[in-house]
Formats: structure tokens, sequence, C-alpha cells
């Protein structure tokens, strides 16, 4: 039986590695890659469909026609001269940026941008810039923090407290509940800050459920507490940290004012805020639905600000595991800039389209006007 | 040292990858791995933990010791419980006598297919398909320590039959910490309970039931000195075996339901069954009274066979006091037939008092109007047989042979195996209650 190392390529936190074993010429098995440290014990019910996804009848394998409303297997080559014709037929009268090519993440291997190649030799096309995901928050990480990193995800083990704010990994991440069961066993006290009592919660000591949208102004409450008791590392702080004063000023928002906004009452904002300064190394893993509201880089900004005001950063235990691009090692290096239109005009491309405001600016396009729009890994008219 | 399952239900996220890694290496098309959840509902005054569980491996298997037609049988290398699918009649007795619901019903194959442990991987090294592929190391397999932690959950069953499962989570016994503490309340006031579908049963009544009604015909024909009619106890012993033959997933392979008459009371139960109608067969032609007092003894040893085969499974003793249960019945009918009163009057009034103790003292509410009746008729078969004359009526054949039967099913409601999935329920709904009692 032959055994391949891969990984799944899925969207996904975990991005499990795993192991593939072929028994003529068909996949067997797929088993945890324990090597990998992130996760050892293997992908979830996903990682694992694959098995039956890749021999299922109902996979689409052939290029399909649409005509009178229904869809029709056609030969390839069929399917080839059909485009050809037409997208080269649209170049000619219109000129190639009369074509939009929409792209969304889908899987995530070496061979998921192969279309730029495309696209540039074919003459340039219309696309988009931004990203409906996770852009707010590594920009406010990387503003704060200089670059988007974090602990590897097994240091978990050594926290003392791990605040998981807006995140439902039991269902999201289930690798990582291996780590936080494992802090849990060693003492760590496990808080979840989310206005739904999930899955994720019910692995916790304590569940914080303040109104949604409104996680910056309990963040700044707790920092208010934090200044107020002194509960703070002034040594990181004198080291490290730029503006500490002005913030100190500005930071008006006391246990009382957030519990009206928050919903949270301010003992209990006092209690969260005694737990941040006193009970360390503390680890905060924030999610990505609260930087999906108005002001989300800000509201991350001010939860970072708990990690940053009690030295809670770069130490072993002591993490803000948003997003770590130290994995990206295929992407050059791009994010979070290659979320925004540069500042050249990137010729061919005429990236000039918000995802955000997709509808409308596809619309707004002159010279050319869009003729036909090419959408791969993603479903627009639903995400 | 012996090896199992040693399970951590904090790192359990109920994501099922158990049960599909199962499927996947077995190629079955249900999984004998089922993900139960303590307090599903998230009633808050409670905790909430998830327990993955299949086959325990138990030391005293009693899937196997029930098995009529011998398709269990355990593994020398790996202690593991296999079933030999081939073999399986579909019974699914061992349903009733496995606590942790192992055993699971194939409704397209019509056979059991439970966990193998992936015993022929196991022989390799290599780990069982569930455990290897759990994403956070929730299910292992090794070796467990000679300390019984299966005592763990009180309420965890099966603990005399030494399952092969520890558990080593010692978090998340505390009911959640929620604030601010009037948001996500959530308040279950109604108890969590599964209506039991008594059509499911309704084969296996039948059998019992006729199989009791034409005993008791023999039986009492024999105390009048006369030969049983021949339209009466022939064909209705008949039908019964049909019903039990007819209820097997697989009624073909029904003559191997007699390969453990050393072990299994079912398949005693089947072979008295079959003794008996033979005998009964012999009679239609051969009017001897040898051959009639042969098949009363075989009778009874049938209807003594069929109560056995409940008290096997009935760890709980749902139903050992039952007034439905088929030897009692079967006198009672027999005396009633036979016209003499004075027992008969004697084992209704035992049976009353069992139906009483049932509706009273166990608190067994559901289906309060068939208890009823079931009473009422007694009472008034009793009434008219004392007021009348000695040989019934055929309304007061009707109204007896009608509670009778009320009695039967009554049986089947409260026949109640040891299950985890009523355990889990029952365990919430008496830890809630002890809440609110504070």
């Amino acid at each position: 039986m032959e055994e391949f190392i891969t990984a799944c390529p899925r969207n996904c936190y975990s991005t499990c590695s795993f192991r593939v074993q072929v028994e003529d010429n068909r996949i067997r098995r797929i088993l945890p890659y324990s090597e990998n440290l992130a996760t050892p014990e293997g992908p979830c019910i996903k990682g694992l469909s694959y098995l039956e996804r890749t021999y299922s009848p109902d996979r689409i394998i052939h290029p399909l026609i649409k005509s009178s409303g229904k869809f029709k297997e056609i030969n390839i080559n069929e399917a080839l001269d059909i485009i050809s014709y037409k997208l080269g037929a649209i170049r000619e009268k219109y000129g190639s940026q009369s074509i939009f090519w929409y792209k969304g993440s889908g899987m995530s291997g070496l061979t998921n941008e192969i279309g730029y190649s495309f696209w540039k030799a074919f003459g340039g096309t219309t696309t988009t810039y931004g990203n409906l995901c996770w852009p707010a928050g590594l920009e406010a990480v990387r503003l704060t923090l200089g670059s988007v990193k974090h602990n590897v995800p097994w240091d978990l083990e050594n926290a003392n407290t791990i605040i998981i704010w807006g995140k439902n990994p039991a269902e999201t991440n289930i690798q990582e509940i291996a780590f936080i069961a494992s802090a849990k066993e060693k003492g760590c006290r496990i808080i979840v800050i989310d206005p739904l009592r999930t899955p994720t919660a019910d692995k916790a000591d304590i569940l914080f459920c303040p109104k949604p949208g409104t996680d910056g102004a309990l963040a700044l409450a707790i920092a208010h507490v934090l200044i107020a008791k002194g509960m703070i590392d002034h040594e990181f702080i004198n080291n490290h940290v730029k503006g500490f004063d002005e913030l100190k000023k500005s930071l008006h928002i006391s246990p009382h004012n957030a519990e009206l906004i928050t919903g949270i009452p301010s003992k209990n904002i006092i209690e969260l805020a005694e737990i941040i300064g006193s009970k360390g190394p503390l680890t905060i893993i924030p999610g990505y639905g609260l930087q999906r509201h108005r002001n989300g880089g800000q509201t991350i900004r001010s939860i970072l600000l708990l990690s940053v005001l009690t030295g809670n950063i770069g130490k072993p235990g002591s993490g803000f595991n948003y997003a770590n691009l130290q994995t990206y090692v295929f992407d050059d290096i791009k994010e979070p800039l290659s979320y925004y239109p540069d500042n050249e005009n990137d010729m061919p491309f005429r990236k000039s389209i918000s995802m955000a405001k997709l509808g409308s600016d596809m619309l707004s396009m002159l010279n050319p006007e869009l003729k036909a729009a090419w959408i791969e890994r993603g479903n627009p008219i639903l995400q | 040292m012996r090896e199992g399952f040693i399970f951590n239900h904090y790192k359990c996220v109920s994501c099922k990858a158990c049960s599909a890694a199962c499927i996947l290496e077995n190629g079955w098309a249900i999984s004998p791995r089922n993900i139960y959840t303590y307090n599903s509902e998230a009633e808050s005054s409670l905790h909430l933990i998830n327990l993955a569980l299949a086959c325990n491996h138990c030391e005293s298997a009693v899937c196997m010791v029930g098995c009529p037609s011998s398709a269990y049988k355990r593994d020398p290398v790996t202690g593991a419980i296999i079933l030999d699918e081939i073999k399986c009649i579909g019974c699914r007795y061992c349903q009733w006598n496995c606590p942790y619901d192992a055993p699971k019903y194939d409704h397209e194959k019509k056979t059991i297919t439970k966990c193998n442990l992936c015993y022929n991987g196991l022989k390799t090294g290599r780990q069982p398909a569930c455990s290897s592929a759990c994403p956070t190391g929730a299910l292992r397999f090794g070796q467990l320590s000679l300390q019984k932690s299966y005592t763990y959950y009180s309420w965890f069953p099966g603990k005399n039959l030494d399952p092969a499962i520890e558990f080593s989570a010692n978090q998340g016994f505390n009911p959640l910490r929620i604030i601010p503490e009037n948001i996500n309340k959530t308040e279950i006031t109604k108890p969590v309970r599964k209506e039991k579908r008594i059509s499911e049963e309704l084969s296996l009544i039948l059998f019992s039931f006729l199989s009791i009604v034409s005993v008791a015909t023999v039986i009492s024909s024999f105390f009048r000195g006369v030969f049983p009619e021949r339209t009466v106890f022939f064909p209705v012993i008949v039908l019964a075996a049909l019903a039990s033959f007819f209820h097997l997933g697989k009624p073909v392979r029904s003559w191997r339901s007699v390969a453990n008459f050393k072990h299994s009371p079912l398949s005693r139960e089947i072979v008295f069954l079959i003794i008996y109608i033979t005998l009964c067969a012999i009679i239609l032609f051969f009017q001897l009274p040898g051959l009639l007092i042969a098949a009363s003894v075989a009778g009874l040893c049938l209807l003594l066979a069929i109560d056995s085969v409940y008290i096997f499974a009935d760890k709980k003793k749902s139903v050992t006091l039952h007034s439905g249960q088929a030897f009692l019945s079967a006198l009672l009918i027999a005396s009633f037939f036979s016209g003499i009163i004075l027992p008969f009057i004697f084992i209704a009034l035992v049976k009353l008092a069992a139906s009483v103790y049932s509706l009273i003292i166990k608190r067994m509410s559901p289906n309060f109007e068939i208890r009823f009746l079931r009473m009422a008729f007694l009472i008034v078969t009793g009434i008219r047989l004392i007021s009348h004359n000695p040989f019934p009526d055929l309304i007061t054949i009707s109204i007896f042979l009608t509670g009778e039967f009320f009695d039967r099913m009554l049986f089947y409601i409260d026949f109640d195996p040891v299950n985890i999935n009523t355990l889990i329920d029952r365990q919430l709904n008496i830890e809630r209650d002890e809440k609110k009692r504070g």
C-alpha cells in the first residue's frame, strides 16, 4: 500500500496535515500525520470525507452547459471551443477588461491562483479588490504589532488564562480544542466571550454574553479597569509601547458606562479585568465575526490592547491568536496589502471592483463596460 | 494488561469523525459508534458533556451469551466481540441485552451491525479507525488501568459486564457560569422522555399471546378430559410461529436459532416451540392421552422459556412481577377454560395485585386507559363466571381474552431493558429535579 503525506486544502483554521493510503490506485484511508504538531490527531469529518467525495457519483467531473434552463454534459473540447470563441469575440469587440474575473477562496493549494497567468496571457481583465473575510482584523493587528504573527498553536498549553473571544473552535477549529483541553488539565482558566452559548462555551469556566457588536466597549472598559488598578506590565509598556499616555488620557469608558452598552454588569467587567490583569500568562483567541461589524478593525485593536497592557505578547502562553501569516510561506508575504487596490495601475488588470460593493461597482464600470463575468471558487450571489 | 477505549468527554466536541471513520473503514451503511450528549438541550443549571460510545467488548458479553444463532464470538487475540453477519438471523435480541446500544440493526441488510474493534488491523498494529481518526484525542485506544474508572459516571450502565472502557476527563462536571446571569437561560420544564413505539413489538405480542392461548387450550382440555378442538389450538400456535418467524430480519436463516441452546434463553424458546408444535401436529392425528400430557409439559416449558427470554434481558427487573407473564397468564386462561373457579379466582387476584402494583407503586402512568380496561375486564369476567354457569358464554370469553391481550401488550410497554439512550434522559431528569429542590 502506497502512502502520501499531504494536507487539507480547505479555507479553514486548522489546515490539517494527513497521510493518504492508496490501494489499487484508489484512496483507501485518510490517517493523521502526527509530525504536524498543530494537527497531530488528524482531520475532522470534512477531511475524512475526501474519501467519499473523490469517488462520489454526484461529483461533477465533466463540463456542463446550460441550455433552456437545464444543465447538459458536454465534451471538454467542445466546452473549450465555446469558451474561447465567446471570450475571444468579446475581447475583440470591447477589449479584455470588459470581462470580469471573480474569484473566491476555494481550495488553498498551490494551483489556487493559477488563473492569474491565464488572464495575464489573455491580455488583462477587470477584477476585485478587498475581501469579506478577515482583512479588517489583519490590518488592526499589523498596525498594532507590526506584523501578523502569533505563537505556535500548541503553545496554548502554557497559558494560565485563555479567552476565546467570539470564536467557536469546537465547531470551526476542532484541533485547537486538544490544546485548550491540555491547558485546562493544567489548571488553566477558560473564558468564552460570545453572545451565544456555543459548544465551545460548554468547555469554559465562564461565559460572558455581551450584546452583539459591543465587544470594543467591553475591551476598552477592561483596559480602563486595568490601568485604574495598576494591573499593567509597566516594564513591557516602557520598553515596547508607543502612545500609552495618550491612550490613558482618551480612555473614558468606565465599567458602569460599558454595562449600559454591553449588558455585562460592571462588577463582572471588573472581575474579568482582574483575571486578565493577574492570572497570566494570558492568550486571547479572537474570532473573525467581531471585525465584520462597523469599526471592526478598531474592535480587534481594543481587544489586542488588553494583551499589550498586561505584557502578554511574545512569551510562552502569551499570545493574541488572530491570524498567523507566518504559515503563508507561498504567498510571498502579500497579505494584508494584497487586499487593497494597488497604488499604480496594475496593467493589464483593472482592480476596481470592491468585493463589498460587488453589484453596484460592476454596474458602474465604464470604458469598457462589463460584458461577461468569469466566476470561480465562489458563489457571490449567496455569499 | 487489557486494552480498551479511553475516553475524555472534555475533549469531545461531537464532530462525529469517529463515526465517519468507522463507516469508511468497514464499508457499513450505519455507524455502530454513537455520540450521546448529556443535557443536549443545554439546561442552564446542569453541565453538558458528549460521550462517543460503541461496543465496549465486555468481559461478560451478554450479546454473545443471549444470541440464539451463536453469531457472536470472541476473537482470541484481541478479545474483540465479533459478529458473524452470515449467522445473524436479525432477531434483535442482542439489542435488548446490550446496555450500550452497541448492536445496530441495519434495515437494508436486515442484520445487526456491530463494532468489531477493527480487529484485523489491530493484529497488525493498526489502531481502530474511530480512535485513530479522533481529531482532538478525546477517543483513544490503549492499555486500560486496573482501576475501574467506568464507575466515573454514577449512572453508567453495565458495570457488572466489565466493559473495556475507561474515562479520563476530570473537568466539565460543573454547570456553565453565564454572565449576565439572566441571559441565555434555558430551563426545560417538561421531563425528557422518549416514547416507546409499541407497533414495533406487535409481532412479538401476537406470538407470545397466541402461544399462551394455545398452551392454555391444551392444558384445559386435559383437565376436562377431552381432546382440544382441532380448529383452535393448532392453527393458533402455527399463527404464533409464523408471527415470530416473519419478525426476523432473515427468516431463511431461522434454522440457526437453535444453535445456542446451552446459553441463550431465546434459543431454548425456539426449541420448545418446535417440540410443542410437533406434538400438537401429532395430536391432530393420534388422540392419545399420553401425547396430551407431553404437549402440556412442552407447552409450559415453552411459556417458561418465553418468560426467561425477558427476564434475561430485563436487567432492571421491570417486568419480574408483571401480571402479563406468559406462564401465569396461561394458568389463568387454562383454569378459565376448564371452569375451575377457585384457581381462577386465586390467579386473577394475583394478576390484579400485580397490575395495581405496576400502576401505583411503580408509577407506570402511560397507557392508563389500557391498564384500567385490563383490570375492569378481569373483574367483569370473574363476576360473570361466579354468578352464571361454570362454562363461560361467548361474550365472557371475548371480554376475558381481550383483557388478557391488553395485559400482554402492557407487558411489552413496561418491559424496559437497560439502555444508555433512555438512561441518559432519566439521569438528566433526576439531576434536574434535584437542582430544583435545591
